[in-house]
């Protein structure tokens, strides 16, 4: 029954029979395929982390549907993370347990085992500032849960009107108070009180700060924030402690206390572009509705004063370099508050602080309508501005409509500086800020009431003198203390810190009270003051001439404007001289910081391209003249060097430059009727205008070398008094003055006095700095006539 | 309810202790020696099967027609026992039954059942449904002997009619209660891992949650037991038969009996004692679900023409899966089949760690048979392949039987299965064995 070919079949099944009853092992047991594991994509795939639901974004960035959907759909996963999730006991979760989540990899973080330790306690420290304590229960999730459903759409809301790229609508007083009674509702939700010390480690766990600096300065940064929180709001806790429940309170208040200051309040906080003058009187009126309040609530009980030590450990501690004289110059707070001292400023002092900024607004509202119509109607000379901020005046003649513009052209000269210093809305805002900084100073130091306050000059050791350089200096510290610590948080690399950087100069020969000394010095060239001003000026000058002592100045409002807008610019000129000095923006922005050297070859080879951008009506005079026997020796001999040979200059010394160069355009500027860089013997106010040039360049060149701001040599020092006082003492010697001022040369005024009667020539800028040449270095300039020659 | 209560059950149902069953009895008794490749030592086997089938038949007390092979009564009872850990072991009633004729048998014939039986089998009057054939493999098995698992019937009533020719019948049965398939034994625990026999599938063992690969526990959650075997089942099917082919319309409709799994998983930790004994699992809560089917198919089977053909095809409704399959016996000595189910894209599963392989994907088997020296030796070789891409794999049986005498067998084999990861074989990859046995009859 079974055919011949199906035997050789049988056989061979047989066959493979047999050979696997002998057990060929490997042939019959292959290796076990690998246990199933289910993958992370598997897993993913079923349950991602949100799942189902939108990106967790669209709950603050979506429409108010996408925003509602979302949250609702998070919200709702939350019971199943429960099931998700078991602790020992349900809807519980211990930091033991949390601990153990991290450190299996079960919720996993770059940086291995470090790692894993730095969220354990990441975790641990949010948790508590949550307010959850030892524990994460359901209960209170579901707490928070509630309560970001009910804020969830203010939440957005203030989202979109605060973050800048949606900033579409301004931001109402009434978004203020969503937004900060939102805050306030979390603050009550938080519900802890705890001391800096407690407070310490939760934040250095919850922000990961690993930063050695940073680390040192938290526990006095937390206790600055309850200070400060203090000074600004009545707290009853104990000053070491912060309660969030009464910072909430403080909140509310603070809403309700301002309200019928709102519209000041959205002023000071919204762009200013749609201010016109219909817009800027109701602000006005706004803002005499809020001084009483200001005043109502830095008077109430239970503030406390700003301890300055406090500040100043903290400083300290962020490596903020503040400096050293930073408390003994606070003491002048004394004459702001008299029951404030240099340790303690008390919060009344928040009324003097509201008055400057009620001046500084009322300037602003003055000048900003005149911005924004310019920018609107495409008048601005730089046609890409994008807002009235940047908006570069074309027009000058609207000063007749601000009195804010008019002041401000007249202590920022619009002819120099025009890239370094333009005069848009923010350079405007500054200068009306320093103009209401002035009126206060003028308030606070003036004793005899009389609109002006004197300055020593020859000492550095002048209060005024003392106050200003502190408060640039204070400002600086500060500024780079909020912005190293923003950046520490954020976990950014920390820049180098430069005690120059940016700022006015540190430079070995030169500090920053010696500058505001040489800048208070040419104040009276640097300000062209309305004639009004002048008389007052004039004035109060002739009745303290007898009294007033050698090495002082008297400064008015329009002089200490002066003297800090100049202070303030100087940064701005030098980087673009650097700019012309080094050929390139990023070379220039990196020599700004430390003390960069230059090699006086190098200086001298530009001087004429760092006039010709900062100072064009100069560069122009100069080379009419001639420029090798004036400008390039005037700026050249100038400049100190650091060392002998004079070899190098520092690039802080720029500054110098700059100063001499403002001062000598302001000379001619304030003298000359025509401010267009020349004198003439046309008179102006009574004198001619080569006698006013010649004595006010007399008074500040005197002032400089009495006061020894500028040392010269003893030969130098007598040559310049026999220029500056012998020739300027009589009527008969005076045009010998006015002719070496024409000529650009001191040698010779007799035989050339012809000229000057015959021809009426003119004293140029480049005659002006033709002399100075020769005064200060007179082998050169025969040297370059004889090269020119 | 556990297999043995449902013995009892159906035992008292049917009155066994009425001489009913006295008539024929047959038994038969294995004892076989194994050696799994992975194993380093031999199991052994004990198969203990025995039958008692009523004579005369039911339907046909004087013997006149041959229409009629059904016995009146039939039980059957199939167990086996396998040593070692990895062992298995099986004690089934299947076919248990007692037919009463309700006709004339000059008129129209037939017979109402009850018991446990297979509708199948009383529609074409004693041909089972196979696992390699499109309706046994919808149908509830006993899959214990993973690689020989049997199509079992259904505990319930059912009646049975036929034309005086024969040629046309209608056949319908009702079950009230569902028993699902049993496969090979699967111990899953809330503490530890999951094991069973060598033949159990074992589900995802581990699962990557973040940097970690935590260990999986599971936890059954059937319900109420009531709930799953108190399921209606029914079925009805129509056929045409002649000398040389048989048709038959099948529909029925019952539970899955291969259920779908709804799980739930949570992250456990545990914290107690040291905290260096700190650790963490996930339980999967695993909720079996025996959705409803309903099948509509058709089975042919032709004895007049070459090869024998059988072919049988099944369309569920719900899930919209078609299972088709033919076999042919073209010569004497061999058969060949093939078996595929269409399954939508829709309905299958995403992950790879969970795909359960089918034996219907894509499976061609064939079997050599031969018998000589007066039937004394009786070779055999059995192979199945899966063809599908996702499914490749194949086992390959040998087998010899050598009758020493009419009660005597004995017998050896090898089961060879080789398959690539996740594949219905490859999962049994290392489980290749060889076997020898006596089988002793009476």
């Amino acid at each position: 029954m079974v055919t011949f070919r199906g035997k050789y079949i049988i056989f061979a099944l047989l066959a493979s029979v047999g050979l696997t009853g002998c057990g060929l092992k490997h042939w019959l047991g292959e290796a076990p395929p690998p246990t199933r594991i289910v993958s992370k994509d598997d897993a993913n795939s079923q349950s991602g982390p949100g799942g189902d639901c939108a990106s967790w974004d669209k709950i603050y960035e979506g429409t108010e549907e996408e925003s509602s959907a979302t949250f609702e759909c998070y919200a709702a996963k939350e019971p199943d993370v429960w099931k998700k999730i078991r602790g020992a006991r349900p809807g519980e979760l211990t930091e033991r347990e949390i601990s153990l989540l991290i450190h299996n990899g079960i919720i996993s973080f770059d940086g291995g085992e470090a790692g894993k330790q730095l969220w354990t306690r990441r975790f641990v420290a949010i948790k508590h500032l949550l307010g959850f304590g030892p524990t994460i229960t359901k209960e209170r999730v579901d707490r928070w849960i509630s309560w970001f459903r009910a804020h969830r759409s203010a939440i957005r809301n203030s989202y979109k009107k605060l973050v800048p790229f949606e900033n579409v609508n301004a931001f109402s007083y009434g978004d203020m108070q969503v937004a900060l009674g939102t805050a306030a509702s979390f603050l009550r939700e938080l519900e802890w009180k705890k001391s800096s010390t407690e407070l310490y480690p939760l934040l250095r766990d919850a922000f990961a700060i690993t930063d050695k600096q940073t680390l040192t300065g938290l526990e006095p940064g937390v206790r600055v924030v309850r200070n400060f929180l203090g000074f600004i709001c009545p707290l009853q806790s104990e000053s070491t402690h912060l309660q969030t429940a009464e910072i909430a309170d403080c909140f509310d208040n603070a809403l309700d206390h301002f309200k019928p200051s709102a519209r000041w309040v959205e002023f000071m906080i919204n762009d200013k572009s749609s201010i016109l003058d219909k817009e800027a009187g109701r602000i006005k009126a706004s803002i005499e509705v809020a001084e009483p309040l200001v005043d109502r609530w830095f008077s109430q009980p239970h503030m406390n004063a700003i301890d300055t030590r406090l500040w100043l450990e903290f400083a300290k501690a962020m490596g903020a370099h503040p400096p050293d004289n930073f408390i003994d110059s606070l003491q002048l707070i004394n004459k702001v508050d008299h029951g404030s001292d240099k340790y303690a400023i008390r919060p009344v002092v928040m009324n003097r602080v509201f008055a400057l900024i009620t001046q500084y607004e009322s300037l602003m509202l003055d000048a900003i309508p005149q911005f924004s119509r310019a920018y609107r109607t495409h008048q601005c000379q730089n046609g890409k501005a994008t807002s009235w901020k940047d908006c570069i005046l074309k027009d000058f003649s609207v000063r007749e409509k601000s009195q804010t513009i008019d002041m401000v052209l007249r202590v920022k000269n619009p002819r120099h500086g025009i890239e370094a210093v333009p005069l848009d809305g923010s350079v405007m805002s500054a200068i009306a800020f320093f103009d209401a900084a002035a009126e206060q100073m003028i308030q606070i130091f003036d004793e005899n009431k009389d609109g002006v306050i004197s300055v020593n000059v020859s000492t550095g050791q002048d209060e005024i003198v003392t106050f200003i350089t502190s408060s640039i200096e204070t400002y600086q510290s500060v500024d780079r203390y909020i912005s190293n610590l923003g950046k520490r948080l954020n976990g950014a690399a920390l820049d180098m810190l430069h005690d120059d950087q940016g700022a006015v100069t540190l430079s070995p020969q030169w500090n920053l009270s010696a500058f505001a000394r040489l800048v208070a010095s040419s104040h009276d060239v640097l300000v062209e003051r309305t004639e009004t001003q002048r008389n007052i000026f004039e004035k109060v000058l002739s009745n303290v001439s007898n009294t007033f002592p050698t090495g002082s100045v008297i400064l008015d409002r329009p002089a200490i404007t002066a003297i800090l807008t100049t202070l303030t610019s100087l940064p701005h000129y030098r980087q673009y001289a650097l700019e012309e000095i080094l050929g390139g923006k990023d070379a220039a922005k990196e020599a700004m910081n430390g003390d960069f050297m230059i090699t006086r070859e190098v200086y001298r080879a530009h001087i004429g391209d760092m006039l010709k951008r900062n100072f064009p009506r100069t560069y122009q005079r100069c080379n009419e003249f001639g420029f090798d026997k004036s400008c390039f020796i005037a700026f050249d001999e100038i400049i100190p060097s650091p060392d002998e040979t004079r070899k190098y200059i520092s690039q802080s010394d720029l500054d110098l430059a700059t100063i001499t160069a403002i001062g000598m355009e302001g000379v001619f500027d304030n003298c000359g009727k025509k401010k267009d860089g020349t004198l003439s013997y046309s008179i102006l106010d009574g004198r001619d205008e080569l006698d006013c040039g010649f004595n006010k360049m007399k008074e500040v060149g005197s002032r400089l070398i009495d006061s020894g701001i500028v040392q010269v040599a003893p030969q130098t020092k007598a040559l310049a008094d026999m220029i500056l006082n012998v020739i300027n003492s009589t009527t008969v010697t005076r045009p010998l003055g006015k002719v070496a001022l024409i000529r650009g040369s001191k040698s010779m005024p007799f035989l050339n006095l012809p000229l000057f009667w015959a021809f009426g020539k003119k004293a140029t800028i480049g005659s002006s700095y033709g002399l100075l040449s020769d005064i200060i270095a007179s082998d050169r300039v025969k040297d370059a006539k004889r090269s020119a020659r | 309810m556990t297999q043995r209560s449902i013995l009892y059950f159906i035992l008292a149902s049917m009155g066994l202790s009425s001489p009913l069953f006295a008539a024929v009895f047959q038994s038969s008794t294995s004892f076989q020696g194994e050696q799994y490749a992975a194993d380093e030592k031999g199991t052994s086997r004990i198969d203990l099967n025995f039958s008692l089938t009523s004579s005369p038949d039911a339907q046909d007390p004087d013997h006149t027609s041959k229409a009629y092979s059904l016995p009146a009564r039939e039980l059957h009872f199939y167990s086996f026992y396998e040593t070692g850990t990895g062992g298995d072991h099986s004690f089934d009633l299947d076919r248990t039954v007692l037919r009463l004729t309700v006709a004339n048998p000059d008129n129209v014939q037939g017979h109402l059942w009850i018991g446990r039986t297979h509708p199948l089998i009383e529609a074409t009057q004693g041909t089972s449904p196979t696992y390699l054939d499109a309706i046994g493999t919808n149908w509830a098995q006993n899959q214990s002997d993973a690689l020989n698992p049997r199509v079992v019937g259904w505990v319930g009533v059912g009646g049975h009619i036929e034309d005086s020719n024969h040629a046309f019948s209608l056949t319908t049965a009702f079950s009230p209660l569902f028993l699902p398939s049993f496969g090979p034994r699967l111990q899953l625990s809330e503490n530890e891992a999951a094991n069973g026999s060598r033949f159990s599938r074992l589900p995802p063992q581990y699962v990557e949650q973040g940097d970690a690969t935590l260990p999986l526990r599971y936890k059954i959650n059937t319900g109420a037991i009531r709930n799953i075997v108190l399921q209606p089942q029914a079925f009805v099917s129509a056929g045409y038969s002649n000398a040389d082919m048989r048709f038959d319309v099948l529909d029925w409709t019952a539970p899955n009996p291969s259920p779908d799994i709804d799980t739930d998983f949570a992250l456990v930790t545990h914290t107690s004692g040291a905290v260096e004994s700190d650790s963490a699992d996930v339980m999967i809560e695993a909720r079996p679900k025996f959705r409803r089917q309903h099948f509509t198919g058709f089975r042919y089977e032709a004895n007049g023409i070459f090869g024998k053909p059988l072919i049988a095809g099944t369309y569920e409704w719900f899930r919209k899966e078609y299972t088709a399959s033919v076999q042919s016996t073209p010569i004497e000595y061999l058969s060949v089949g093939a078996l595929n189910r269409w399954v939508p894209s829709a309905s299958k599963p995403t992950s790879s760690a969970t795909i359960t392989p089918s034996l219907s994907d894509g499976l061609v088997w064939a079997e050599l048979r031969a018998s000589f020296y007066h039937d004394r030796i009786i070779p055999s070789f059995h192979v199945e392949k899966h063809l599908a891409t996702a499914n490749l794999g194949h086992m390959l049986r040998p087998k010899i039987i050598y009758a020493a005498s009419s009660n005597l067998n004995i017998y050896a084999y090898a089961q060879v299965m080789r398959g690539q990861d996740r594949s219905y074989f490859g999962d049994w990859r290392s489980l290749g064995s060889a076997a020898m046995g006596v089988n002793w009859q009476w």
